[in-house]
């Protein structure tokens, strides 16, 4: 397997790689995550929310993203936003979505689920005093979340939200069922036209853990200088 | 297992040497029972991403749910049906999962050891 290792078509597939692959990957982690994490809090805000109208959808809408696997839901959005878009615009029959927004609609609505998991505990890990002190103070319930509660929520959850994002980070090569040119599939492509397998596969695998691995070495770091000591 | 173990007093690991037992009988007969309890709910969650993680191995043909869901799709044309089947199918293995797991751990719960608190995890 190692003999004759081919260094060159890495090299020469760097350009492609990283300019069409890696910024792809990013992309989609970005919006996914930004969307993820706005859409999660509002969803955790629901869950503990006492109105049953926001409740049970909420909590319904959490477990169902969390009992499917990714790859069904990348399937299922595949096929669905463009119906809904239609659905949504008035026309009669789909619209275009390309295979782009619609990873990015799938990725950011299954992470939202995880993310209003970690939110919901950094919510419930805001004493309640502090809730109490913003009504006292004449606050209304919006205004309480955005000043007192939210900001120490997030606080407290960081490392467990970077470490979601870089779970994140590591899913989107899960596009690959999409024939998505992410990093991986980016790289897949090159290992299938030029008979590379092992060197392209090797080349991605190393460039995810130098990456995973260095941000989970940072959000460890981080939670050391930002742990509360109660 | 790390964390279960590690969330033991030492005095349990110390009682067992005062006992005479070596550390593998002690880790049998003292630390690995109460480890076990205590991790069964993060237990649950990581039987859970396995089964669900089984739908990647569709990348390199493997046949399995997901995957044939999705032949399904492209056999038949019938993009709902069978994504709903394969859904349902997904959501009733987590239901009995959990059913299954909460039952386990009612069963071997010892009365008084605290099990571990639900701090929220990261995962898939």
């Amino acid at each position: 397997m190692f003999a004759g290792f081919d260094f060159d078509v890495i090299e020469r597939s760097l350009p492609f790689l990283f300019k069409e692959g890696m910024t792809f990957t990013l992309k989609l982690t970005a919006m996914a995550m930004t969307g993820g994490i706005v859409f999660g809090t509002l969803l955790a805000m629901a869950r503990l929310s006492s109105i049953a109208l926001f409740n049970v959808p909420a909590g319904a809408y959490v477990n169902l993203m969390r009992s499917v696997p990714l790859v069904l839901v990348i399937f299922w959005f595949y096929f669905l936003v463009p119906w809904i878009g239609g659905w949504i615009i008035g026309a009669n029959q789909p619209i275009q979505v390309g295979a782009f927004w619609s990873s990015v609609i799938t990725f950011t609505l299954f992470e939202a689920a995880y993310y209003a998991e970690i939110m919901r505990a950094g919510i419930q890990s805001v004493a309640r005093g502090q809730v109490s002190a913003g009504q006292a103070l004449g606050l209304n319930y919006w205004q309480n979340m955005s000043f007192i509660v939210l900001p120490q929520a997030f606080r407290n959850m960081l490392p467990v939200l970077l470490t979601q994002t870089i779970i994140l980070f590591q899913d989107t090569s899960l596009v690959y069922v999409l024939s998505i040119t992410d990093f991986l599939g980016a790289a897949a492509r090159v290992a299938q036209r030029d008979g590379r397998l092992v060197e392209m596969y090797l080349f991605v695998a190393v460039v995810y853990f130098i990456i995973s691995f260095s941000l989970s070495y940072g959000v460890k770091h981080l939670q050391q200088r930002i742990a509360i000591i109660r | 297992m790390r964390a279960g173990i590690q969330s033991l007093p030492g005095g349990q690991r110390m009682a067992g040497t005062a006992l005479g037992l070596t550390p593998p009988q002690a880790y049998r007969f003292v630390l690995l029972p109460q480890a076990f309890r205590i991790i069964l709910p993060p237990l649950t969650s990581e039987f859970m991403n396995i089964m669900k993680n089984s739908s990647v191995a569709l990348t390199i043909g493997l046949m399995e749910l997901t995957a044939r869901a999705r032949s399904m799709q492209e056999f038949s044309f019938q993009v709902f049906e069978a994504f709903t089947a394969a859904t349902v199918i997904y959501i009733l293995v987590t239901l009995i999962v959990v059913f299954g797991m909460r039952h386990v751990e009612k069963k071997v719960a010892v009365p008084g050891l605290i099990s571990a608190a639900g701090a929220p995890q990261a995962g898939h």
